[in-house]
């Protein structure tokens, strides 16, 4: 692939419109983006305080982390992506607009560098999502109609096994849908910022997001069937 | 099956808008626009029928909103739990002292400023 390497704070920069996310299916809990002190945040970065440019990169570290970590998979490639999403703020504290919130501003600087890295990278192989899909009969049926799921209680221990549970099958999905799902459901940003920041049409954003999403479902199956019975939906090659 | 029928061997299920949610592909395939409250009402009423009728598309429209929750959960906690790495919090201030935002202007006082693409 032929992106340069640092990205150049000017393409980071270049981003989709910072529109909140509104849809009907989104329930939990966000981590706060920002950092918890702002007053006079902006200028004081501008003014070249470092205790204010040690401030932000504390708050805004570990949030971005787990984001591009979501993106990258390797935590080596996740810290580069961080530390260019600062560099390119910080020096592009000029074209920050006043009245937006600073940490929403890199988080998307962030987004940018995370995806940049993400294109530039040699494409692992990956499994066809068709396969993934629900399959219908020529009448329209489904040939595996869903089954009952026991989705799991509150007990932690078995919590934290659904998220690794979860959080594998997410990995495995193919590049393109992991990418649509992340940015919908867990960056939560609206279809039109998704479209932008990855250069698709809104159309397309909705039909990968639903097939990430179905086939996601289709991988979480076998762990959530009652024990006894037979997966219906094939399994990833 | 309990739910209603398309006997059409090959319907056409193109999202025209014109065409009922009669079978459970159609069904599958409306559950974004449904979820996201863009079918017009005509349609959604029909996707509602069908799901009254149908209990593997209640199930998978269920699932298909419990996919969602799961992998929001299974990404949300991760970054809770974590501390930042003072390596990297020091690698970033080290690389911004190195020359970048506006810390010390005499580090980019160079005729033909720095030599970075920072448009000093
Ligand atoms: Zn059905």
């Amino acid at each position: 692939m032929t992106h340069p390497f640092p990205i150049s704070a000017p393409t980071l920069l270049n981003f989709f419109p910072l529109s909140p996310y509104h849809g009907s299916v989104t329930t939990v809990p966000r981590i706060p983006v920002e950092p918890p002190d702002q007053t006079n945040l902006v200028e004081r970065l501008r003014s070249g305080d470092a205790g204010a440019y040690e401030q932000i990169v504390r708050d805004l570290t570990p949030r971005m982390l787990a984001t591009a970590k979501r993106f990258l998979g390797s935590e080596a490639d996740a810290e580069d992506a961080v530390q260019e999403a600062f560099l390119s703020a910080f020096k592009n504290l000029d074209k920050f607009q006043e009245g937006s919130q600073v940490g929403t501003w890199i988080h998307r600087i962030l987004i940018n560098a995370a995806l940049m890295k993400l294109r530039s990278r040699n494409r692992r192989h990956e499994a066809a999502i068709e396969d993934l899909l629900p399959k219908f009969d020529s009448t329209g049926h489904a040939e595996n109609p869903a089954q009952p799921w026991n989705l799991p209680g509150p007990d932690p221990i078995q919590a934290d096994e659904t998220r690794r549970v979860v959080r594998e099958a997410i990995e495995s999905l193919p590049d393109a849908y992991r990418t649509v799902l992340i940015l919908r459901d867990v960056e939560q940003l609206d279809t039109e910022s998704t479209a932008a920041a990855l250069g698709i049409t809104p159309n397309a954003v909705k039909t990968r997001l639903h097939r990430a999403r179905q086939a996601l479902r289709t991988l979480l199956d076998p762990h959530f069937r009652p024990e006894h019975s037979e997966p219906s939906d094939p399994q990833p090659s | 099956m309990s739910c209603s029928r398309s006997n059409k061997p090959d319907n056409d299920a193109e999202h025209t808008g014109s065409i009922a949610v009669s079978t459970c592909q159609e069904c599958i395939d409306f559950l974004i626009d449904y979820l996201d409250g863009t079918l017009p009402p005509a349609k959604k009423a029909e996707f509602e029928l069908h799901l009254e009728l149908c209990p593997p598309c209640h199930r998978y429209l269920n699932q298909y909103q419990a996919t969602i929750r799961l992998g929001q959960h299974a990404m949300e906690e991760e970054a809770a739990k974590n501390p930042p790495p003072e390596a990297l919090i020091n690698a970033i201030m080290a690389a911004m002292k190195a020359g970048h935002p506006g810390k010390d202007p005499g580090e980019h006082d160079a005729p033909g400023g720095c030599g970075c693409d920072c448009d000093r």
